[in-house]
């Protein structure tokens, strides 16, 4: 098991060169001129063109990729074009901050979609699917940057309960921290824990009418047993492949915007959207590497199957 | 002699029709028009039915059905809650919602119909041609398609909108190539089981061109999974847009869309709470009409129904 999970971490090494090219592509087909950046509209040509010539963006595109590499191989991922701050400081700073969500949008999501799923296909076609199948197309029909609206307005504008936004500190005082967490991370948890619901009664609608289940119905195993025991473990399958993308998909940071509620310091999407290439990239490439080791961590799983 | 009475088939038994002699031999429906029946019996797909008709005469009629110019500010009135000649309130420059959010609609429905159709059309087309011709041809289509779906949708949408600007257009395009694989994979791989099927092979021998086959043989017969996801393609188009718009990415203001003014409400929930809900409940109506109306299809099209 240990050397099979070795070679599958193996095997992201040069998933993850492919991806730093791809995104580092990415960059280059996207109008913005990182050089003009710099030296700000006013200024004249050849002061442009030697800002240009001293960043090395004069040089032919493969030969600023190996450059590119090398300062990042050895932790230089170079300065922000927009805010003169080096980039993985201001990585450094993100990144906590989107750990803490991505982490608790992902215990979130597991522990609502797990139970709704596997309570839905096991109760298929009574009431209790039908309930839970017109919720689970309502939480996916709303979408999420209305439903970070939505939460703010009834916890912390209404209620009272949360606050609406900031960022408390773990180390200190967790409750307070997880009060700050709470909106957002269930923003991002919802539409997410909704389709994992969906894939997780698909999943488990399969193994419940297979031959070793009718087997230990047979002998005579309590409804219970089989199905947690029986049923979900080998249900969980697709689910957990499908974990793994989600979580690295909250680490890319994409969707942090969209949720309406402004975490300090949080997402790395801010680099997306106010598009500061070199830090748009800089941020996408751990995502990238964070979604793939993950998948690939989880991917083992298809290699047990519980009897 | 005992008459024996046998009740004639469902189908053909139809109030108001009599079953003279020749009844039997009246033509059943065309299998769309069933499928289309069957859609708008289940109460899922009439609510999403209902809805999409909404947002087609809200969008078409928007000029006579909003009680204000979408545009107007009325100085002095701003986030006035509903009420008081407003029926949804006003935003923070005095301009009705509800009339915003009546001409919102415009922008879903223009970016729905143009990404679509768009996507639909040249996805299918080419699909078409690479599932029927195969070889070479079908190669250099997939790898481009595939190309194509290695890039995340949203950062292709921003890299779209990037390249040609902001506004409805550009992101009805940026929809419209993020939809291209999926339509012209979902058709390949229908016309790939349909073109091995004996009706094609019996064109082909009294003489039909490849053309002729394409359109009026293979086609129809692959159409079937295709509506469904014309119909969750556009229920998609209209979130992405709100979505685009919502970062600023889209629509631009003082053009109204719903997720522009999302994105407007967001500093006045605490004095307007109605402003950040009532565009977003639009948006969601909208989507959960059109999700029902796509699942609803779907059960309808099934292939494994059996057809009455």
């Amino acid at each position: 098991m240990g050397r099979f999970i070795l070679g599958r971490l193996a095997q992201a090494v040069p998933v993850v060169f492919l991806s730093t090219v791809a995104v580092f592509l990415l960059l280059h087909l996207l109008p913005g001129d990182p050089a003009l950046m710099l030296a700000g509209p006013e200024a004249p040509p050849q002061a442009i063109a030697a800002i240009r010539q001293e960043m090395g963006l004069d040089e032919p595109l493969p030969v600023q990729y190996v450059t590119w590499l090398g300062h990042v191989l050895r932790g230089d991922l170079g300065k922000s074009a927009a805010s003169k701050l080096p980039i993985a400081q201001l990585i450094g700073q993100r990144a906590p901050a989107t750990m803490e969500l991505a982490l608790t949008a992902e215990l979130l999501t597991i522990s609502i979609a797990l139970p709704l799923g596997v309570a839905a296909a096991v109760n298929q076609r009574k009431r209790a699917d039908w309930g839970i199948s017109s919720v689970v197309s309502l939480g996916l029909a709303v979408p999420n940057f209305w439903l970070g609206i939505l939460l703010i307005i009834l916890f912390a504008i209404v209620l009272g309960w949360l606050p609406p936004g900031g960022r408390g500190d773990f180390t200190r005082d967790q409750t307070t921290a997880l009060k700050f967490l709470a909106l957002p991370a269930f923003t991002l948890a919802l539409p997410a824990a909704m389709n994992l619901s969906r894939l997780t009664k698909a999943s488990v609608l399969e193994i419940l009418y297979e031959d070793h289940v009718r087997t230990a119905r047979a002998k005579g195993v309590p409804n219970d047993g089989v199905v947690w025991r029986h049923v979900v473990r080998n249900a969980l399958v697709p689910v957990v492949t499908a974990i793994g993308l989600e979580f690295g998909r909250l680490l890319g940071g994409v969707d942090h915007r969209r949720v309406g509620v402004r975490l300090a310091r949080a997402g790395n999407a801010d680099a997306v959207i106010d598009r500061q290439p070199r830090l748009r990239h800089r941020a996408g490439w751990p995502a990238a590497a964070g979604w793939d080791l993950h998948r690939r961590q989880h991917g083992h799983r298809y290699r047990v199957r519980l009897p | 002699m005992a008459t024996t009475t046998s009740t004639p088939p469902a189908t053909l038994a139809r109030p108001g029709v009599p079953l003279i002699g020749a009844g039997h031999l009246r033509r059943p429906r065309a299998p769309l028009t069933q499928a289309i029946e069957r859609t708008l019996r289940n109460p899922m797909g009439l609510f999403g039915a209902v809805v999409l008709g909404l947002l087609v005469v809200c969008a078409l009629g928007a000029q006579l059905i909003s009680p204000f110019d979408p545009l107007e500010q009325h100085p002095g009135s701003e986030l006035l809650p509903p009420g008081s000649g407003f029926f949804l309130g006003t935003d923070n420059l005095g301009r009705d919602i509800l009339s915003r959010i009546i001409f919102g609609s415009r922008a879903s429905l223009l970016v729905g119909v143009v990404a679509v159709g768009l996507g639909a059309s040249i996805g299918i087309a080419t699909g078409l041609a690479a599932g029927y011709f195969g070889g070479v041809v079908d190669a250099v289509i997939m790898r481009i398609y595939d190309a194509l779906l290695a890039f995340p949708a949203i950062l292709l949408g921003i890299g779209v909108v990037s390249v040609l600007g902001t506004g409805m257009l550009s992101v009805a395009y940026a929809l419209a190539i993020a939809s291209l694989p999926i339509f012209a994979r979902l058709m390949r791989s229908r016309v790939l089981s349909e073109r091995e099927r004996d009706y094609v092979l019996a064109a082909r021998c009294i003489g039909a061109g490849d053309g002729r086959i394409m359109g009026m043989h293979v086609l129809p017969n692959a159409i079937s999974p295709l509506i469904v996801q014309i119909s969750l393609a556009m229920a998609f188009s209209v979130l992405a847009e709100s979505a685009l718009s919502f970062l600023g990415l889209g629509t631009q203001p003082p053009q109204p869309s719903w997720g522009t003014m999302l994105n407007e409400s967001r500093a006045y929930l605490r004095t307007a709470p109605g402003f950040g809900i009532f565009p977003g409940a639009a948006l969601a109506l909208l989507l959960l009409g059109l999700n029902f109306l796509s699942d609803a299809l779907r059960d309808a099209l099934d292939p494994r129904r059996i057809h009455a």
